[in-house]
């Protein structure tokens, strides 16, 4: 009865760059509810990928209901056997029904071995919604439903296709108290059929309510298994933040002094994002901006950088306020956004390298001051900006998708140094950038604040921030919860702020 | 060469490329695919009718026809280099002929030859540019709209006449625009030139069409890095009608008269010209010295099919063909570059 479901051995994953999984262990075993919490990044979602067949491992043996699987292990063979997984994004189908939606992907029962059996599948879905005491009918169409119903659709197909493992992301996301406890409910009616839930969350109150059994990863490894017994959300978050790595914290001493402000956010919000955050970033500091993914710190961002309209609230430059109607407003007064997702928001790809880095300065390279672009001048500043910044490419006509990460995010660094401003935000700069990168990235993010500028960076990676920045600010949940100075910057400080209740 | 060879050779320069070596001699194809057609093309006519096609007088009918089809092409390219769509371009072309006559005609509002060229073109960028700014800042899908605006144009000019050509009280100078020669040369071949170097002059050197091609390549990217990407793309739109109103100009001066059908035909030739003009280079992208040449290839073939007494509808046929060829080359170019 007990041998696990699921059990997977030293499961190594590589990604450019990146070792996402390194020699990981997890054990599930019917009946289970087992909390998988860690950092962005601590590699939960390599895991679940790999248990979901979406992504194959480097390394280490993965066995289903005892049975090795072997490494052309798919979503089919993961469906096949049991295992179904719930993201944030809703995957059902609006316009269908409550059955079409439960039976997706699975036979429907057939009259006369041609047409679908309506009667037979609604009265087999209606059995399933009454064990999970749903109040809603096969018939019902789901885009009409409430968000914990559609999320409960979800469950109902995986009770239909009788999975035996659950794995659930952040199921709680946008559901009220009452929903949550609806939602809690099902999932132990479940694991008292002896199903085994996998309840990802960065909501340890909820971790500790409902799991049975906490795994904890950081960098990559499983750090901590425990059962839930005894265990206190402090205890979470200490394993969680982990033992501070050597080297990472910056020497007091070199955060730098604060000059004057430079940029000032005054209440600024967007309803359902971001609510009434305020901050100011001195010349010559780097302010770091930590959250979990999905706290709103892109969100921030792209309203001071004009990308978003705020709804509310003003940002003011050198004590005056600056217009944000639109990326436009916000570059000619000096502040530049460097978006996370380089390739759809940072570059033109199938463009060269040379047309990217003059993009947003094409107005400087003109001929006798007609609006017509002096190639040979153009040509100049890419070349040296190419140089100055390091970036690998055979040369400024390469066209920049044939350039790897690190080397896009470079030209992204190169067209906005090239162009000039203020104040300079950093989203995500490092992510997907091999170690090496990383470090030259950094050093001109720090070459940039010279001269009465100013940065700030959001990163998941909180020993970057511990690292890199004079000042940490904190989000949870669309607001602004705290800020860290000096000697109180470190990754157990930033993780407690960010997962605290 | 063994492949052996072509192995090393690709290892040392061109890793990418060896990983697809049966795809490069395809690639070659994709390439110089064009104007070897044109020359085939253009050498099968010459030897079926030598002494009616491959003549002095034919060469220079065909840069001369081949002006007002330019001119619409390269009206177009603008647009599709921003990833949009103009499907108004043949209800705008006819609907601005009527006017153009209207204009010019002594027998109504007679406003000179200036005058009347003036008016048709500040007529032609206004309609557009209205339908682009509906479609840049109201974010209607360009495709749709302009089949209602073309749909609503058309029917706007053949209101306007009652259904009927309109002739009569043409000025002769505004026959001569497109009937006069300069340097034994028709008028068309140097107004279509002209429209060409201008055309290349925005796509290639100015910020606006660099800007264009940022908004074709990536809108939000382009948003993000201060591009006015919604007032370009109107812009874009306004183009297709400037070039809309010298192509109807063209037309009705040469036939000296209007008819609700002129240039309604033009639609489908425009869009062949600009796909096969960007399937001659490598990234696939529209340009104007590529629309004018493959639009120039058109010509060629219109030319040819009518002296061996095959016009009409095989010319349809063939055109049509001939971009439903030239959108899987340009696709199968830009992938390739990938």
């Amino acid at each position: 009865m007990n041998a696990p479901l699921v059990s997977a051995r030293g499961l190594s994953r590589r990604y450019p760059g990146v070792l996402a999984l390194d020699g990981a262990d997890l054990d599930i075993l019917p009946g289970e509810i087992i909390g998988l919490v860690g950092k962005n990044g601590a590699g939960k979602s390599t895991m679940i990928r790999i248990l979901a067949g979406v992504e194959g491992r480097d390394a280490g043996e993965l066995s289903i209901g005892g049975t090795p699987v072997g490494a052309s292990y798919g979503p089919h063979d993961a469906h096949a056997a049991g295992l179904a997984f719930m993201h944030q994004e809703l995957a059902n189908v609006p316009d269908m029904t409550v059955a079409e939606n439960v039976a997706l992907g699975s036979r429907l029962p057939r009259r006369a071995g041609l047409l679908v059996d309506w009667p037979t599948l609604h009265a087999t879905v209606q059995r399933v919604l009454d064990r999970l005491e749903l109040r809603i009918a096969p018939r019902d169409r789901v885009g009409d439903l409430t968000v914990v119903q559609q999320r409960m659709v979800m469950i109902a197909r995986a009770l239909f296709h009788d999975a035996r493992v659950l794995v659930l992301d952040e199921p709680s996301t946008s559901l009220t108290e009452s929903e949550i406890n609806q939602l809690h409910s099902v999932i132990r009616a479940m694991a008292n059929d002896g199903r085994a839930i996998v309840y990802v969350s960065h909501r340890l109150r909820e971790i500790v309510e409902i799991t049975s059994k906490v795994v904890v990863m950081q960098d990559g490894r499983v750090t901590l298994t425990r059962p839930t017994a005894g265990i206190s959300e402090r205890d979470i978050v200490e394993a969680i933040a982990g033992a501070p790595r050597g080297n990472t914290a910056k020497a007091t001493e070199a955060r730098r002094i604060a000059g004057e402000t430079l940029l000032a956010v005054r209440g600024l919000g967007r309803p359902g994002k971001v609510h009434n955050v305020s901050f100011e970033v001195k010349t010559g500091e780097i302010l770091g901006i930590a959250g979990l993914v999905g706290s709103g710190r892109t969100e921030l961002v792209r309203l001071i950088a004009g990308a978003d309209r705020a709804s509310r609230g003003a940002v003011e430059l050198e004590g005056r306020p600056v217009r944000l109607h639109s990326p436009r407003d916000a570059i000619a007064a000096g502040i530049v956004l460097l978006p996370e997702d380089r390739r759809h928001e940072g570059l033109v790809v199938d463009m060269t390298v040379r047309e990217n880095i003059t993009l947003p300065s094409l107005r400087r390279y003109r001929t006798a001051g007609l609006p017509f672009i002096q190639r040979s001048s153009e040509t100049r500043l890419a070349r040296d900006m190419v140089a100055q910044l390091g970036v690998r490419t055979p040369g400024v006509e390469q066209q920049v998708r044939r350039l790897s990460g690190g080397n896009q995010q470079k030209v992204v660094l190169a067209k906005w140094l090239a162009r000039g401003g203020r104040v300079f935000i950093f989203d995500e700069p490092t992510q997907g950038v091999d170690v090496h990168a990383k470090e030259e990235i950094f050093r001109l993010i720090r070459a940039s604040v010279s001269e009465g500028c100013g940065a700030i960076v959001i990163s998941s990676d909180f020993s970057e921030l511990v690292s890199q920045c004079d000042r940490v600010v904190v989000m949870r949940e669309g607001a602004l919860i705290g800020s860290l100075e000096g000697p109180a910057i470190s990754e157990a400080g930033i993780v407690e702020m960010a997962y605290a209740n | 060469m063994s492949n052996q060879e072509a192995e090393t050779i690709g290892q040392a320069g061109l890793p990418q490329e060896a990983n697809r070596p049966s795809g490069s001699s395809l690639r070659l194809i994709g390439r110089y695919g064009i104007p070897i057609a044109m020359v085939v093309t253009f050498a099968v006519f010459s030897l079926l009718k030598p002494d009616a096609f491959f003549t002095l007088f034919m060469m220079k009918s065909i840069l001369r026809d081949s002006a007002p089809l330019m001119i619409a092409a390269l009206g177009v390219t603008f647009v599709l280099v921003m990833n949009d769509y103009d499907i108004s371009l043949g209800g705008l072309t006819a609907l601005l002929a009527t006017c153009a006559v209207l204009f010019v005609s002594t027998d109504h509002a007679n406003l000179g030859v200036v005058g009347a060229v003036v008016a048709t073109i500040a007529l032609g960028g206004a309609l557009a540019f209205t339908s682009g700014l509906l479609i840049s800042y109201a974010g209607l899908p360009s495709f749709i709209l302009t089949i209602a605006m073309g749909t609503v144009f058309t029917g706007i000019g053949l209101q306007l006449t009652g259904s009927r050509s309109i002739y009569g009280g043409v000025p002769e100078g505004y026959a001569a625009i497109a009937g006069g020669n300069l340097f034994g040369l028709s008028n068309q071949v140097f107004i279509g030139l002209g429209v060409l170097v201008l055309a290349h002059l925005f796509l290639r050197h100015s910020e606006a069409g660099r800007y264009m091609y940022a908004i074709g390549g990536n809108a939000e990217a382009a948003r993000l890095s201060g591009v006015p990407v919604k007032l370009l793309k109107a812009v874009g739109f306004g183009m297709v009608g400037l070039a809309a109103a010298i192509t109807a100009i063209l037309l009705t001066s040469q036939a000296n008269a209007a008819n609700p059908n002129t240039g309604l035909g033009l639609l489908l030739p425009a869009y062949a010209a600009a796909f096969l003009g960007s399937s001659m280079f490598r990234s696939g992208s529209f340009t104007a010295l590529g629309t004018a040449l493959a639009a120039l290839y058109l010509q060629v073939i219109g030319a040819g099919l009518t002296i061996l007494s095959l016009s009409g509808p095989l010319t349809q046929i063939i055109q049509g063909l001939i971009l439903a060829a030239a959108i899987g080359l340009s696709r199968f170019n830009r992938q390739a570059a990938r």
